[in-house]
C-alpha cells in the first residue's frame, strides 16, 4: 500500500501529532529547568545571606582597628559545607582584607558597596563558577568609619545538583507522559484508520469484472462520499461496459441478415452459373460468409460473455454430463467432415461450479477449433485432479508450436499458415473459463502429436 | 405445395424466394407482418418461412396470431437471435423449426421438406436410407427390398438407432429401453447385439459407428 510517492494518511497522522509533541516537550523542560533554577538559586541565596550576615555580626572596631572576632568553632561552622567549597572574605573601609581570601570576583559593575547594602551576584573563582553575598557594613567607631564589606561566596555543585534533580523529577514524568501519548496516537490513528483499510480489503476482494457497488456497511461518515464516488464511478463504467457490449450484440444482430442475404445469393447464383471462373468465385464469396457469419456469431459470444459478467449465476454441474452431452451433439458434424469425436470418462462425475450455456459455448469453441485446424480424431476427457476438475480436449492435428502459444488466446490472432476461422475461439474460450476462475493451458499431444486443451477448475465445494 | 416467405430483406428474401422455387415450390414472398397477416388470411399456406424483427408487425406477433386462427401450417423461424430464450420464445408462439441467419440454402430446403413430411402426416411408415429401408408399421428392416432377418430384441435397439437417426445415441438409454425385456439388461448386452446388428447390416448401405466413451450412431455409409 505505501510504495514510493505515495502518501500514507497513517504516517502523516502521527508524524504531525508527534512534531506537534516535540517542541510542547522541549519547551516544558526548558521551563522545568529554569524555574528550578529559580527557586534553588532563592532558597540557597538566602543561606548564603544568612551567613553574611551571621559573619557581619562578628566584625567589630576595637581601637580604630576592624576586627573579626571570629572562633575557629565559629569559622568551621561558617565555611562547613558537604558539597560546596565555603569561602568568604572582609575587606575594611580602606580596603584591605582583614580577613578571609584576597581575590574575591569583583562586584557586578565595579561599583562600591553602600552602607546597608546587599547584592548576591555571580562571579569565578579560581576558574570555578562561584554565588557571592556581599554586604555593606556600615562601621559606627569614632577611628575607623566607613564601610565594610562582608562576603560569603560558595560553589555551584550542590545547588546544580538539585536543580538537575528538581528538572530531572519533573521531566522524567513528563517524558513517560510523552511516550504513553505517542503510543496511544499511534495506536489511535491506526484504530481510527481501520475503516480505511478494511474499506481496502473489500476493494481488493473483488472480482476482477465486478462493477457492482461497494455496499456502504459501516462507512465511516468521512469515507462516505469517496465511496459514492467510487460506486458512481463504477455505474457510470458498468452502464458504458453495458452499451457496448450491447451496442457489439445489436451490430453482430444486424450483420447477420445482410450476410444471410449475400450467402443466400452466391449458393442461389451458384447453383445456376455456368461459367467455371464464375462458379469459382461464387463459391468464394460463399466460403467468405460463411467465415464472416462465423466471426459475427463469435463477436455475440463475446459480447454476451461481457454481459454475463456482471450477472453470473454458478451452480454445480457434473462436468462428465455436460462435456459429454456437447460431445454427442458435435458428433454428426464431425463426422461430416471425417474426424471421430470420442469421450474418455476417468470419473464417473466431477462437480464444478459453472453456468452451464457459457461451458457448452466454450466447449463448442474448442471442439470448432479442434475441426478447423486438428487432425482426424478429437478426445475429450473429464477427470478429477488434487487442483480441481480438468476438461480436456485433444486432437492429433499440427498442435500449435510452443513460441505461439501465448499469443494464441489473444483475439484475431492467426496461427501462421492457417486462414480460416475468425481468430477468437481460444479468446472466447479463456474468456469464459476465466469468468469461472479456471485456468486454461495449451499442450503437446502424447507422442509430440497434436494440441491438447486443458481448462482447470476449482473443484464445486462438497453439497451442502 | 405453396410457401409463405416473410423476409423484410430484399437481398435475403429473393435468394430464399429463388431457391425455393428452383426445389419445385411455389412462393409467395411478403415484406413485412401487416402483409404475411393478410396473405396468411387469404390462402392456406404449405408452410411459412418466417423472419422475425419484422417491419410493421414483428414476426412472433404474427405467428401469435396465426396460431390463434388456429392456422396449422407447419412454421421455420428465419432468425438473427439465436440466445436459448429466442429460442423459448419462438418455439412457445408456435414455431416448428428455427433456422439461424446466415444459413445454407441447402440446410434451409432439407428442413423444409422434413416439417413438410412431417405436417403431412406421410411421416414415414418407411425410414429409407440408400438401398435400407424400415417400415416402422411392420417392424420390417430390409435392403433393396430384401428382408433383414432379425431378432426382436436386434429390431428394438434399430428402431431406437433409427429415431436418433443423424445422432449419437448413448449405450445407457439403449439399455434403459431394453429393460422391460431382460431382466437388467447390462452395457455388455448392448454391445452384443449392436455386433450381431452390425454384421446384419454389412452391405446394406447404413452402418453403425461407435463412439469411444458416448455410444452409437447409425448413419448412410460414405
Amino acid at each position: 500500500m505505501n510504495g514510493e510517492g505515495q502518501t500514507s494518511l497513517r504516517r502523516q497522522l502521527i508524524v504531525r501529532m508527534l512534531s506537534m509533541m516535540l517542541p510542547l516537550f522541549i519547551l516544558l523542560w526548558v521551563i522545568a529547568y529554569f524555574s528550578s533554577q529559580y527557586f534553588i538559586n532563592a532558597a540557597f541565596d538566602r543561606s548564603l545571606i544568612r551567613r553574611t550576615f551571621a559573619l557581619a555580626d562578628r566584625v567589630e572596631v576595637m581601637q580604630g582597628q576592624v576586627q573579626v572576632d571570629l572562633p575557629v568553632a565559629a569559622r568551621e561552622l561558617l565555611v562547613f559545607d558537604q558539597e560546596d567549597l565555603l569561602f568568604h572574605s572582609i575587606t575594611n573601609p580602606a580596603g584591605r582584607v582583614i580577613d578571609g581570601e584576597q581575590d574575591m570576583p569583583q562586584l557586578p559593575g565595579h561599583q562600591d558597596i553602600r552602607p546597608g547594602q546587599l547584592i548576591v551576584y555571580d562571579g569565578i573563582k579560581d576558574g570555578e563558577k562561584v554565588r557571592v553575598a556581599a554586604f555593606g557594613l556600615s562601621l559606627k567607631g569614632t577611628s575607623a568609619r566607613g564601610t565594610a564589606l562582608v562576603q560569603v561566596g560558595e560553589t555551584l555543585s550542590h545547588r546544580s545538583a538539585m536543580a538537575e534533580r528538581a528538572t530531572l523529577a519533573i521531566v522524567i514524568p513528563m517524558l513517560l507522559m510523552t511516550l504513553t501519548a505517542a503510543i496511544a496516537i499511534a495506536y489511535g490513528v491506526r484504530k481510527g484508520l481501520e475503516p480505511l483499510s478494511r474499506l481496502r480489503d473489500r476493494l481488493s476482494a473483488r472480482q476482477a469484472f465486478d462493477l457492482s457497488p461497494v455496499p456502504l456497511g459501516e462507512t465511516p461518515a468521512e469515507l462516505r462520499p469517496f465511496l459514492d464516488e467510487i460506486n458512481s464511478l463504477l455505474q457510470r463504467l458498468s452502464e458504458a461496459v453495458e452499451s457496448q457490449s450491447r451496442f457489439v450484440a445489436d451490430a453482430a444482430h444486424q450483420l447477420r441478415t445482410p450476410i444471410a442475404g449475400i450467402r443466400a445469393q452466391a449458393e442461389a447464383a451458384l447453383a445456376s452459373a455456368r461459367h467455371e471462373d464464375a462458379q469459382h468465385a461464387l463459391s468464394r464469396i460463399a466460403q467468405s460468409t460463411q467465415t464472416m457469419g462465423d466471426l459475427v456469431q463469435k463477436l455475440l459470444i463475446l459480447a454476451r460473455v461481457d454481459a454475463a459478467e456482471n450477472t453470473l449465476r454458478l451452480n454445480r454441474l457434473d462436468g462428465v454430463d455436460v462435456v459429454r452431452e456437447v460431445a454427442r451433439e458435435w458428433v454428426p458434424q464431425a463426422l461430416a467432415s471425417g474426424v471421430e469425436i470420442g469421450f474418455d470418462m476417468k470419473d464417473s462425475e466431477a462437480w464444478v461450479m459453472g453456468d452451464a450455456q457459457l461451458l457448452r459455448e466454450m466447449l463448442a469453441n474448442l471442439i470448432d477449433n479442434a475441426l478447423r485446424y486438428g487432425g482426424t480424431r478429437i478426445t475429450l476427457t473429464v477427470r478429477r485432479s488434487e487442483q480441481g476438475v480438468i476438461w480436456q480436449v485433444a486432437d492429433n492435428g499440427p498442435g500449435i508450436p510452443e513460441s505461439q502459444r501465448a499469443a494464441a488466446f489473444s483475439p484475431f490472432h492467426r496461427l501462421s499458415g492457417s486462414v480460416e476461422g475468425a481468430g477468437l475461439g481460444l479468446t472466447i474460450v479463456q474468456r469464459i473459463a476465466h469468468l469461472h476462475g479456471a485456468q486454461v493451458s495449451l499442450a503437446t499431444g502424447a507422442e509430440g502429436v497434436g494440441l491438447v486443451v486443458n481448462v482447470l477448475f476449482p473443484a464445486a465445494p462438497a453439497q451442502a | 405445395m405453396k410457401i409463405l416467405l416473410v423476409e423484410d430483406d430484399p437481398t435475403l428474401g429473393e435468394a430464399v424466394m429463388l431457391a425455393v422455387r428452383q426445389a419445385g415450390f411455389a412462393v409467395d414472398w411478403s415484406r413485412d407482418g401487416v402483409q404475411a397477416e393478410t396473405a396468411l388470411k387469404t390462402y392456406a399456406y404449405d408452410a411459412m418461412l418466417l423472419d422475425l424483427g419484422l417491419p410493421r408487425r414483428e414476426g412472433l406477433e404474427v405467428l401469435r396470431n396465426a396460431r390463434k386462427r388456429g392456422a396449422t401450417l407447419p412454421v421455420m423461424v428465419l432468425t438473427a437471435r439465436d440466445t436459448v430464450e429466442d429460442r423459448v420464445r419462438g418455439l412457445d408462439a408456435g414455431a416448428d423449426d428455427y433456422l439461424l441467419k446466415p444459413f445454407a440454402l441447402d440446410e434451409l430446403l432439407a428442413r423444409l421438406r422434413a416439417l413438410l413430411r412431417r405436417a403431412h402426416g406421410v411421416a414415414d411408415t418407411q425410414i429409407r436410407m440408400g438401398r435400407f429401408c424400415f417400415d416402422s408399421v411392420k417392424r420390417q428392416a430390409s435392403v433393396d427390398e430384401t428382408p433383414l432377418v432379425l431378432s426382436a430384441r436386434e429390431v428394438e435397439v434399430l428402431e431406437i438407432l433409427l429415431s436418433h437417426a443423424g445422432r449419437v445415441t448413448a449405450k445407457e438409454a439403449i439399455a434403459d429401453r431394453l429393460t422391460g425385456w431382460d431382466d437388467g439388461v447390462g452395457d455388455n448386452a448392448v454391445e452384443v447385439y449392436i455386433h450381431r446388428l452390425r454384421r446384419k447390416l454389412e452391405g446394406s448401405g447404413v452402418v453403425i459407428r461407435t463412439l469411444r466413451g458416448l455410444g452409437y450412431l447409425l448413419e448412410a455409409e460414405r
